[in-house]
């Protein structure tokens, strides 16, 4: 297969689940087999799909502004363009400010008289124009037919929602985010599959429907998991916590508590921790533990006082204060002395 | 009447006939030829018009500039205002012809404020002695009420009702027990533990513990000292501002906190200890650790607003309301280290720098920079009729219903009053805004010093000050172009008028364009 072959094949290739890792591999190879000297516009378009499989990346981002010079020097204006047209898109969507207007008007008014840039010019104007965005978002997705382009499918449609979101629009939001996670499932994108089913439930939990809530959180806990996302875990196990406590399943919500403290732990969140372990002292409170219920609490003040941040063991002592408000101080008291020993002889 | 005198020279204004007199010497100094000498007292008059017309002009450059691949508009205009500035001005602050504040109308007392007015405001800029109808006098504004004064370094207040709150006995007996929580090591302030900006509403364990959990109050507690109410801003904020959507959607949750997170039976301390892990994730999932924590903390920083308004009444007894001014009578220190900003950013910091501009925007109220009007006129008369007959008729009825005669020429069109007013009334304001964009620079640096102690900010707001003296430079001597020319015929004025209408809509974009570069300075002092 010659070289331009191989790089028809790369834009071929969806980006999502084992495809992007096939897309990534044959991207390696192809980068070592191409003489960015004799074949420009094959160097570059392998640059695009790098960056399209990993936009988030900020050497990606760098590489762009590098690749469009050069394609302007190689005269390859309709690359040169496009690159332009990624980039402007990908910085107004973090940093609306940075974008150079007068440079991605510019380029968006070229890409109007090239047909093959009409999901680019798009994308880009509706990431620096918001009162025209929802439009030309929709307009791109119609153009974006090709299961290589799913991933940029994904992408419209979570830019969609969101807006619809801020909108409080949640019937649209939840449409595009079911969308979303449609092609997701069909490549099984986990990455994916966990932003979708993540924001489903949050957009749930909002509206005060736990009910429908908890499979998508539920979902995105184990999603997060798969993919060693602490941050992920974290912010799900919190929630779904109380979730369980609050419906009395607390087989469940001792094991999420468990992956909150170890999660929080690793990632230097210590109200995760605190919260796992007020969380596990509450599941002995209901279980008529009382003096395990101080224990924790106690163990904890005491093991993580010189660690943590002194507004976590602030949250600690007050529990405390409040389990002594509740139970009265001298069933508290009796309790807390047999916790002390407990943790001594620990 | 003597007001216009009096406010000008409080304002530190030059008078009418100072204008008129610099104008001559504007024009002879026009005179000069190239290689000719020129005495020490002219080029020191010439040197403050260089400096002003260099800084006018980059102004003005940017109400059409667009961004530039290295950074935005604003941060160029900084760094030529930075230049020119040090080329033409020095860095003095004592170097100005114009001082805000102390304005309130000509009082027996040496024109020190009246106390119901914002201290930048001046009622009445142009026209004086030789009015011919005398103004409506303005009604006095109701004071507002003092803003509530606590700081993010003041300890915390305990909020709750007494039905809530425990006993002091309950925490007095745990601190006894347990003894004082220890301050941790910034050494082992790495990954998640850098976001803090959370643990201001929980700094004594008097406030985490109460009685019970109504998780129903809790929804829209606002109070940012609270354990609740800090979480709940901080969600508000970034719900709004965050760039990532992922942050968006976590601060959400906690902006008007969801019922499922204020389980009771983990007591007012769970939901706490709960709220301040979504808070720290929705901060994690922004990124930008340190750089965006203060960003979130600069937007929690509401009193900075009204310690820097109550500062500028102090301030405005000397005239000189002036932002490093009330800065320092707010009791910030202003250093004086001569800090260079920087102007080529990373994305990921510029998206820092956002947040941080977001933040002061939400903490200052937003002004309103009025906009110019053009001169209207009446109507001119109709045009005579083509046909005699009707022609006739029309002087006939204009005879008799007008009186006037159908032998004379229309009346010429003058510059009267009236017509003049609106646009000297929208100069005043504007230069009433200028003012009050000191005390908005002020309570900006007021922040940013409670954040961040020791940051540096007095090049920017001496870089802001001579643009806001040059601005008003312009407003004034705009003004009193027009007021000059009340009277003349509409005919003898040529563009006269119109320019300086566009000159005075120029400043008035400027000002808009220096906001906004003085928050995206000020943030981004933040990070330095």
């Amino acid at each position: 297969m010659n070289l331009i072959a191989q790089i028809e094949e790369l834009e071929n290739t969806p980006l999502l689940g084992t495809g992007k890792q096939q897309a990534l591999r044959l991207a390696d190879q192809l980068a070592l087999r191409i003489d960015p000297n004799a074949h420009p516009a094959l160097a570059l378009r392998l640059l695009i799909r790098r960056f399209q499989a990993n936009p988030s990346a900020t050497q990606t981002t760098a590489q762009l502004a590098t690749a469009e010079a050069w394609a302007r020097d190689e005269e390859l204006t309709i690359l040169a363009t496009r690159i332009q047209l990624l980039w402007c898109r990908r910085v107004a969507l973090t940093s609306p400010d940075a974008v150079p207007l007068a440079i991605a008007n510019t380029a968006i008014e070229l890409a109007q008289n090239e047909p093959t840039l009409g999901v680019e010019w798009r994308l880009a104007q509706a990431a620096i124009s918001p009162s025209k965005a929802r439009l030309l978002r929709e307009e791109a997705l119609t153009l974006l037919a090709h299961p290589a382009e799913d991933k940029e499918r994904i992408d419209v449609h979570l830019e969609l929602a969101g807006a619809a979101k801020a909108g409080a629009d949640f019937v649209n939001a939840e449409k595009h985010l079911m969308k979303a996670m449609e092609i997701a499932q069909q490549h099984d994108d986990v990455k994916y599959k966990a932003i979708c089913s993540s924001r489903i439930g949050l957009q749930w939990i909002v509206r005060g429907r736990i009910d429908a809530a908890t499979s998508w959180l539920e979902q995105a806990l184990e999603m997060s998991k798969l993919q060693e996302d602490d941050l992920q875990i974290v912010t799900h196990a919190s929630i779904l916590s109380a979730i369980w406590l609050e419906q009395s399943d607390l087989d469940k919500a001792t094991s999420t508590a468990d992956v909150l403290l170890v999660a929080g732990a690793r990632r230097g969140n210590w109200f995760a921790v605190v919260d796992g372990h007020i969380t596990r002292s509450t599941i002995s409170l209901i279980s008529g533990d009382t003096t395990a219920a101080i224990e924790r609490l106690v163990r904890a003040v005491v093991r993580l006082r010189e660690l943590i941040p002194a507004a976590a063991i602030n949250l600690l002592k007050g529990r405390l204060a409040e389990l002594r408000h509740q139970l009265g101080s001298d069933v508290f008291d009796e309790h807390y002395t047999a916790a002390v020993e407990a943790h001594k002889s620990h | 009447m003597a007001i216009s005198h009096e406010q000008r020279k409080k304002l530190g204004l030059p008078s009418q006939d100072a204008a008129d007199q610099q104008q001559e010497q504007t024009s002879s100094l026009e005179k000069i030829e190239e290689g000719q000498e020129i005495s020490p007292d002219v080029a020191e008059r010439l040197q403050p018009q260089m400096g002003n017309l260099a800084v006018q002009a980059l102004l003005a450059q940017t109400q059409s500039s667009s961004q530039t691949a290295t950074g935005t508009a604003d941060f160029e205009l900084a760094e030529e205002i930075q230049e020119q500035g040090e080329e033409y001005e020095g860095g003095s602050l004592d170097v100005g012809d114009i001082s805000f504040g102390g304005g309130g109308g000509g009082s027996d007392d040496g024109g020190a404020i009246p106390i119901e007015m914002n201290p930048w405001e001046v009622e009445h800029l142009f026209g004086g002695d030789d009015d011919d109808t005398p103004r409506k006098p303005t009604p006095k504004k109701p004071r507002r009420a003092p803003p509530q004064q606590q700081s993010v370094a003041e300890p915390q207040t305990d909020l709750s009702t007494d039905d809530e709150r425990l006993p002091e006995s309950e925490m007095d007996h745990i601190e006894e027990s347990l003894g004082k929580t220890p301050v941790m090591k910034e050494e082992y302030r790495a990954g998640d533990s850098r976001y803090r900006a959370i643990e201001f509403g929980l700094q004594t364990p008097h406030a985490i513990g109460r009685r019970t959990l109504a998780p129903e109050s809790m929804i829209d507690r606002t109070d940012h000292l609270d354990p609740i109410g800090r979480a709940s801003a901080i969600g508000r904020f970034l719900s709004n501002n965050a760039t990532e959507e992922g942050a968006r959607t976590v601060a959400r949750l906690t902006s008007m906190p969801a019922a499922i997170l204020l389980t009771p039976s983990t007591g007012h301390a769970g939901a706490a200890a709960r709220l301040a892990t979504l808070t720290v994730c929705a901060e994690a999932t922004e990124g930008g650790a340190t750089h965006s924590d203060r960003a979130v903390a600069v937007s929690l920083c509401r009193d900075a607003w009204g310690h820097a308004l109550e500062s500028a009444r102090k301030v405005a007894a000397t005239g000189r309301v002036v932002a490093p001014h009330i800065v320092e009578a707010a009791g910030e220190v202003m250093d004086e280290s001569q800090d260079q900003p920087k102007f080529h950013m990373t994305n990921e910091a510029m998206a820092a720098i956002r947040l941080g501009t977001q933040a002061l925007d939400t903490i200052i109220p937003t002004p309103v920079i009025p906009e110019i009007p053009s001169l209207h006129f009446a109507a001119p008369p109709a045009p005579i009729s083509d046909n005699p007959a009707i022609a006739a008729v029309d002087a006939a009825l204009a005879s008799f219903t007008g009186g006037a005669s159908s032998v004379e020429l229309p009346n010429e069109r003058v510059l009267d009053t009236t017509t003049l007013q609106p646009v000297l009334d929208a100069a005043t304001a504007l230069v009433n805004a200028m003012g009050r964009a000191q005390v908005e620079f002020a309570a900006a640096t007021i922040a940013l010093k409670r954040v961040r102690p020791g940051s540096q900010s007095l090049s920017i707001l001496k870089h802001a000050d001579k643009a806001l003296r040059q601005l008003a430079r312009t407003v004034v001597r705009q003004g009193d172009t027009l007021h000059r020319a009340r009277g003349m015929p509409v005919a003898a004025t040529g563009d006269m008028t119109q320019n300086a209408i566009e000159s005075m809509r120029q400043s008035a974009q400027s000002l808009s364009s220096l906001r906004q570069w003085v928050f995206s300075s000020i943030a981004e002092a933040l990070y330095k």
